[in-house]
């Protein structure tokens, strides 16, 4: 049949090209090592801190606003995936390529077990059973001084990575900052590319319309379940490279706070874009870093920030600079239930 | 020693109870492909509850539910629709922030192996031209790159059914397809039932009378959790038992006279 009436067209949401999308994925790319290579230092230890966090905004992004999994214990994976670099290097010869796989692995398997339990419940169940796992790890591992090094944390010296015939040494503050650059780029494609494959989709339909993508004959459990575990792992690597930049981690990366903070980075920068998160996270490392030299307590400036973005902008900076792309957390409950409106 | 034909769907003396109150008592039902059941029954005679029940999101109490001769009864609705079995909903249940293109490539995305591709481009996948041949038999040709929750309360309709039959179920479940929607639309959802489905089995809750003149090849009639009528509707409407149900004779009245509104 042929349509029947002409609707109104309705103004199309503005998305970008293909092209337009590589253009400025490499600019902002090459801006950044030349800010690096040639800025000075200060900018460049920054933007280092920037780049690392980048990976667990963005993978926090993946799994708040595509998949709505609220998840408030992901600093039990970047704590573990920070003390997977730092601990083989104080007991044993390990290279850097060998405790970067370690956390990636271990961050997975991780969320994956937690995740067989955590993806089955409801949101506000999610986020409570999320947080005691993060809190549990941060009790056990502050009663295992001797292994975790407790508060105090453990130091290590870090080995340079071999990469074919070079070397490159994380005291070596350009080639460190390249290396940082080009983790957090292939960080940054591979979710990409995650979410516009057909797994994306299907997260998508998920988050929209639980019932419906039951309905429809998808595996519910299995596509939170693959989120859970892959965010997992993107976490955790995060964490093994902020450990690795710093030479040392302590149980306080388990601790809540390292868990808010990826929700924080995603509400500033826009739920439901990637870019969004990477935005926050740099807002929030260039705030922290100036005004806690002004000011001890700037967390409470920090928090009404944050309630300013919630009541004024609830869908964060990507939906002022990009309206329709991304999502208000505060209003998606829209999609109805497929079964309450029964006439029975 | 002709075999007898397994019936594509068979529901057997299904019971249900919410609490103390029987929803469903023995409801009994039997539907063919090439066939157009369509369910008839007064508020809270339990037709969507049977529905529930097939669909898989309600757990009879007693009784079972067969797909060509494999037991169902139970199961999840993930596997009642790997099973060929696809519903719409009462209430448009679609993907509201995804596009009319995705929706539709999601209704069939479900068995295809390319849904766990992580290097695929699913904006290459849903450019496929089953997808948009579709939405040229259902209507939604010209809006499809705009978001579900866009679109009009009828084409939400028109789009809840397509998610259904880009799967090509051999059972299709509707729940009320035209409720709420304009007289104009209501002619384009039911040609899209009796044009785009004939080689489904298809069981319908609809009211409008004039509606299941038009698209029912058989009727079931449901007062209060059973089944008290079935055939055409002429039938159907002929039996004294039915006729107290509608009213006293008014459904009779109704197919005589014809029904214009």
């Amino acid at each position: 049949m042929t349509a029947t009436e002409t609707r109104p067209q309705a103004a199309t949401p503005r998305t970008l090209s293909t092209g337009a999308r590589i253009g400025i994925g490499a600019a902002v790319v090459a801006a950044t090592a030349a800010l690096g290579m040639f800025g000075p230092p200060g900018i460049r230890s920054l933007t280092v801190l920037v780049m690392i966090l980048s990976i667990y905004a963005v993978s926090y992004g993946v799994l708040l606003g595509f998949v709505d999994l609220p998840s408030l214990g992901q600093s039990l994976f970047f704590g573990v995936g920070a003390y997977c670099a730092i601990l083989p290097l104080t007991r044993a010869d390990w290279s850097l390529w060998a405790v970067l796989g370690t956390s990636l692995v271990v961050g997975l398997a991780l969320a994956f077990v937690t995740g067989t339990v955590a993806v089955r419940l409801s949101e506000a169940y999610h986020v409570i059973v999320t947080a005691l796992f993060g809190a549990v790890a941060q009790l056990a591992a502050d009663n295992f001084t001797p292994i975790t090094g407790g508060e105090g944390g453990l130091s290590a010296r870090i080995p340079p990575l071999r990469l074919g015939p070079w070397e490159i040494s994380v005291y070596d503050a350009v080639p460190a900052f390249l290396l940082y650059l080009a983790f957090a780029v292939v960080a940054f494609l591979l979710m990409y590319g995650l979410v516009r494959s057909p797994i994306g989709t299907v997260w998508k339909a998920i988050r929209d319309n639980q019932d419906r993508a039951l309905s429809a004959g998808y595996n519910v459990y299995a596509y939170k379940l693959a989120a859970f575990a892959i965010v997992g792992m993107f976490t955790a690597f995060s964490g093994a490279l902020y450990a690795v930049n710093l030479r040392y981690t302590s149980t306080e990366f388990l601790g809540i706070a390292w868990s808010v903070l990826p929700f924080l980075w995603v509400l500033i920068g826009g739920t439901g874009t990637l870019t969004g998160p990477i935005i926050g996270v740099a807002i929030y490392t260039v705030f922290q870093f100036y005004v806690s030299q002004l000011w001890t307590h700037y967390l409470i400036i920090l928090g009404v920030v944050m309630i300013a973005v919630l009541r004024w902008a609830p869908q964060g900076i990507m939906g002022i600079v990009r309206p329709g792309s991304t999502r208000n957390l505060l209003a998606r409950r829209a999609a109805p239930a497929a079964e309450g409106d029964s006439d029975e | 020693m002709s075999e007898r034909r397994v019936p594509d769907l068979r529901v057997t003396d299904v019971t249900v109870e919410f609490g103390g109150l029987t929803a469903l008592q023995g409801a009994h039902l039997t539907a063919e492909v090439g066939e157009r059941t369509v369910i008839l029954g007064p508020n809270g005679a339990g037709k969507t509850t049977l529905f529930n029940v097939i669909g898989g999101t309600i757990k009879p109490r007693s009784g079972r539910i067969e797909i060509r001769g494999h037991d169902v009864t139970g199961r999840s609705p993930r596997v009642i629709r790997r099973h060929g079995l696809a519903r719409a909903f009462q209430t448009p249940s679609v993907f509201p922030t995804l596009t009319v293109r995705e929706n539709l490539w999601l209704g069939r995305l479900y068995s295809d192996p390319v849904r766990w591709n992580p290097f695929a481009s699913a904006h290459r996948e849903a450019a496929a031209s089953e997808i948009t041949e579709l939405a040229e038999r259902i209507g939604l040709a010209d809006v499809l790159d705009r978001p579900a929750d866009e679109l009009s309360h009828a084409d939400q309709k028109v789009l809840d059914i397509g998610v259904a039959l880009a799967g090509k179920p051999t059972i299709l479940l509707l729940d009320e397809p035209t409720q709420g929607v304009s007289p104009e639309d209501v002619g384009r959802i039911v040609s899209v039932i009796t044009e785009t489905m004939q080689d489904m089995a298809v069981v319908v809750i609809e009211h409008d009378i004039a509606t299941v003149a038009a698209i029912a090849t058989r009727v079931i009639v449901l007062d209060r959790g059973r089944v008290i009528a079935e055939g055409s509707l002429a039938e159907v409407s002929a039996r004294p038992e039915v006729q107290e149900v509608y009213l006293g004779g008014g459904l009779a009245e109704l197919l005589d006279e014809g029904w214009d509104g």
